[in-house]
């Protein structure tokens, strides 16, 4: 791909594997360009890129930040695809220019075993001829054929989808179109014979029954298709209600997670207002709560003080009690202990009392004990305790926990409202007395086409068997063309009907073969696709299931295309874009093991939601052939890298 | 200062009363008087400047309901932390009155009050 839509400049991604390591796996987030490389294969083959049902115009390929740094220079864009088959190889390179954000038309070049390029008008045939435009999404699986494929998993949408599905791919509408040719010719060379010989008093007989027939089995062509026009449209109304449904079971799941949230969110409210309340009387208590900290500052220097006052007072004491020895001795009295008269001299006694007295008088006095005493008895007044101070502390902690995750609660009741808002009203009962009545009307329907349909068959027969008498008596020579034409219409019409059978079976048993490998529930035994090309789940008693879940749906999707892929070739490849949307974990595990098994070359395009490299590496065991890294480096590029891990 | 037999609920200002709502209405304090005190004390805790003339005008205070009732001695508080025995009623209104404007002016933008109440008590004195 060059400058193709997010990639910029040239990215080349080689699908060559070993048939010991089919599987081809892209890791990249939504928007990083894992759909882009399919629609790359598509546009090359096919000269087309769909989204969401509109064609994308040509303008929107090209790689916008290639176009900005042009800077109205000329931009390349082009993809080129290679294969191979058992007899040839080809090369395919679809490409335009832009130049000022115009691009000019594209051009194609298809060059089969490196020999001159195909003339260009014949491309397309060549391309179709192998893999027809029309089953093409039966390979390049996206999202646009996931949501086709949802639908066929639902119970009424199936039945017409996979019959043209199914006729589509095994190329009976060609064979169809054929038998109508064939009748058409028949039809008019009857004419012919009846106007050639309307003398005859015979054949003018037959003829006029003849012509009053065909007008009877003109009018009921005309009311059978009436009536497909109507089933069609039940159809239709029946799959936007039953899209509804599904919109219902949502509601109803986020109806459930809302009620959780809101139980929550009551106890939350609970808890949080208790605990404000708490707190509320905590402040009411102890309203000097704002100003703990200082007050406790203050306690505490106080008590300091009153410490160090104890102390000074008590030194003084023995100092001063010293100082009153020393002033005994210096006066000439006996030792109070002793009673025996100091031997020191007076001088050195004297000496020491000033020293004494120095050091009392350098004792400070600091704050008087009796004030410092006085301040501390006030803080019982006000009732200030520490541990009513972390009390408080605790409750605010706790109030604001229950604060957050009340927040928490509330944003999450917030974004379930808007999912629930999003989805819209549902009234459950309107809804179910419409499909009633819609189911009603649709086997009315069935009824009538049946019966319609008989008619038609029985007139058919009445046409051809007058068809078949008129001329009988004319030469062979007249009768040959129309002879030979009932001929080959009747051959065509029980070789398609056998074919149809024949194929519904091969189908089936490899559909089936696949489901069971795929699904958990042991209960069935296989797929059965019903005559009218619906798609059943067998019971081992014969009957069958409808489908019920939507990972029965995308199972049996899953089985179905490799049913129809591996009824219309051997070998082929498949790119499977989200594959495992639906699909819970033991599912996931099973279609790994399929892919793995399928004998296709598979590649799987995942995201980060659905496939986590160390958790679901294992799974493919060494099946895993190249993996690619598809990575976003701004809103207009994206690279793809390939690597053994990521 | 008033006798201790007066009655608890004390008329105010509009301003006043309109702050006292607020914090009712936001559960921190069941009743107006409680505001009183508290909004006292975070004025001394963040020594918010006093404006001399009140701007709750018309307050009718009872300082014995305010400052000295059974338990809530805060006249000793208001002791405690400096404030002369002898302007302890007309300090406190001064004070309640910047605590409560401070309040308000934390409500409009949007704070929460329990933590700014809780959390001044953190801050410890410089001394």
């Amino acid at each position: 791909m060059s400058n193709f839509m997010a990639y910029k400049g040239t990215q080349t991604i080689d699908f060559t594997v070993a048939d010991s390591a089919p599987l081809i796996l892209f890791l990249g987030e939504n928007g990083h360009g894992k759909t882009t490389i399919q629609r790359a294969c598509k546009w090359a083959l096919y000269g087309s890129v769909v989204e969401k049902k509109e064609v994308i115009s040509i303008d929107k390929l090209v790689n916008r930040k290639a176009l900005q740094e042009a800077s109205g220079a000329e931009v390349d864009t082009s993809v080129q695809f290679d294969w191979e088959d058992d007899e040839n190889t080809y090369s395919l390179t679809r490409s335009f220019k832009t130049t000022n954000s115009i691009a000019q038309p594209p051009k194609v070049v298809l060059r089969i075993n490196n020999q001159n390029p195909e003339p260009e008008k014949a491309v397309n045939t060549i391309v179709n001829r192998i893999l027809p435009k029309e089953i093409s999404h039966f390979f390049f699986f996206d999202g646009e054929t996931q949501d086709d494929f949802d639908r066929m998993a639902s119970a009424t949408g199936s039945a017409d989808y996979i019959k043209r599905q199914i006729e589509a791919t095994l190329s009976i509408p060609a064979v169809k179109s054929a038998i109508a040719t064939l009748m058409t010719r028949k039809n008019q060379e009857s004419i012919a014979i009846e106007k050639a010989n309307k003398q005859n008093a015979k054949i003018s007989e037959d003829t006029k029954k003849l012509n009053q027939i065909r007008e009877e089995s003109v009018a009921l062509s005309a009311e059978i298709a009436t009536r497909e026009e109507s089933l069609h449209s039940v159809g239709v109304r029946i799959n936007e209600i039953e899209q509804k449904f599904h919109n219902l079971s949502e509601t109803q799941a986020l109806m459930r997670d809302i009620e959780e949230v809101r139980a929550t969110r009551k106890l939350l409210e609970r808890d949080h207002r208790q605990k404000k309340e708490d707190l509320r009387d905590l402040l009411a208590l102890h309203p000097w709560i704002p100003l703990a900290g200082k007050l406790h500052s203050l306690q505490q220097n106080l008590e300091r003080e009153m410490e160090t006052a104890r102390q000074t007072s008590a030194a003084r004491y023995s100092l001063e009690e010293k100082a009153r020895q020393l002033k005994d001795v210096l006066e000439g009295q006996p030792c109070p202990v002793c009673g025996t008269k100091s031997s020191e001299g007076t001088d050195q006694v004297a000496k020491q009392l000033h020293h004494i007295q120095i050091e009392i008088s350098n004792l400070s006095v600091g704050e008087p004990i009796d004030n410092s005493a006085s301040r501390l008895q006030k803080f019982p007044l006000f009732n200030f305790s520490e541990s009513a101070w972390e009390m408080a502390r605790n409750l605010l902690k706790e109030v604001e926990g229950i604060g957050a995750d009340l927040a928490i609660a509330n944003q999450s009741a917030r974004d379930l409202d808007a999912k629930l808002e999003a989805l819209g009203a549902v009234n459950v009962q309107d809804l179910l007395a419409s499909l009633n009545a819609l189911h009603e009307d649709k086997n009315q329907l069935i009824q009538a086409l049946s019966d319609y349909r008989n008619d038609a068959k029985i007139k058919q027969s009445e046409i051809d068997k007058l068809q078949n008498s008129i001329g009988k008596g004319l030469p062979p020579s007249e009768r040959y063309v129309f002879e030979l034409l009932a001929y080959l219409s009747l051959l065509f019409e029980v070789t398609l009907s056998a074919y149809r059978s024949a194929v519904r079976e091969k189908v089936q048993d490899y559909a089936s073969k696949t489901f069971l490998k795929i699904i958990s529930d042991q209960k069935y035994v296989g797929l059965q696709i019903t005559d009218n090309f619906g798609v059943e789940l067998l019971l081992p008693d014969g009957k069958s299931d409808p489908l019920k879940s939507t990972g029965q749906g995308k199972v049996s999707a899953i089985a179905l295309v490799s049913g129809l892929i591996h009824t219309a070739m051997d070998e082929g490849f498949i790119l499977m874009d989200t594959p495992f949307v639906s699909l819970d974990m033991g599912h996931r595990a099973a279609v790994c093991k399929w892919a793995t098994e399928s004998g296709f070359r598979v590649s799987l395009f995942m995201h980060s939601g659905e496939f986590e490299w160390g958790r679901d590496r294992a799974q493919f065991g060494d099946a895993v052939g190249r993996v690619y890294r598809i990575t976003r480096i701004d809103d207009n590029e994206s690279t793809v890298t390939e690597g053994t891990s990521v | 200062m008033t006798s201790s037999n007066a009655p608890k609920n004390i008329t105010v200002s509009d301003l006043a009363n309109e702050v006292c709502g607020l914090l009712i209405d936001k559960g921190v304090v069941a009743e107006a008087i409680e505001a009183y005190r508290l909004a006292m004390c975070l004025a001394i805790s963040l020594e918010l400047p006093t404006d001399p003339a009140p701007k709750m005008t018309n307050n009718k205070w009872d300082t014995a309901a305010v400052f000295q009732s059974r338990g809530q001695d805060l006249d000793s508080l208001m002791q405690l932390m400096g404030y002369q025995e002898d302007s302890v009623v007309t300090t406190g209104k001064l004070l309640a009155e910047a605590g409560l404007l401070y309040l308000k002016a934390k409500i409009d933008s949007g704070s929460d009050v329990f933590s700014i109440l809780v959390n001044q008590g953190l801050i410890k004195s410089k001394a």
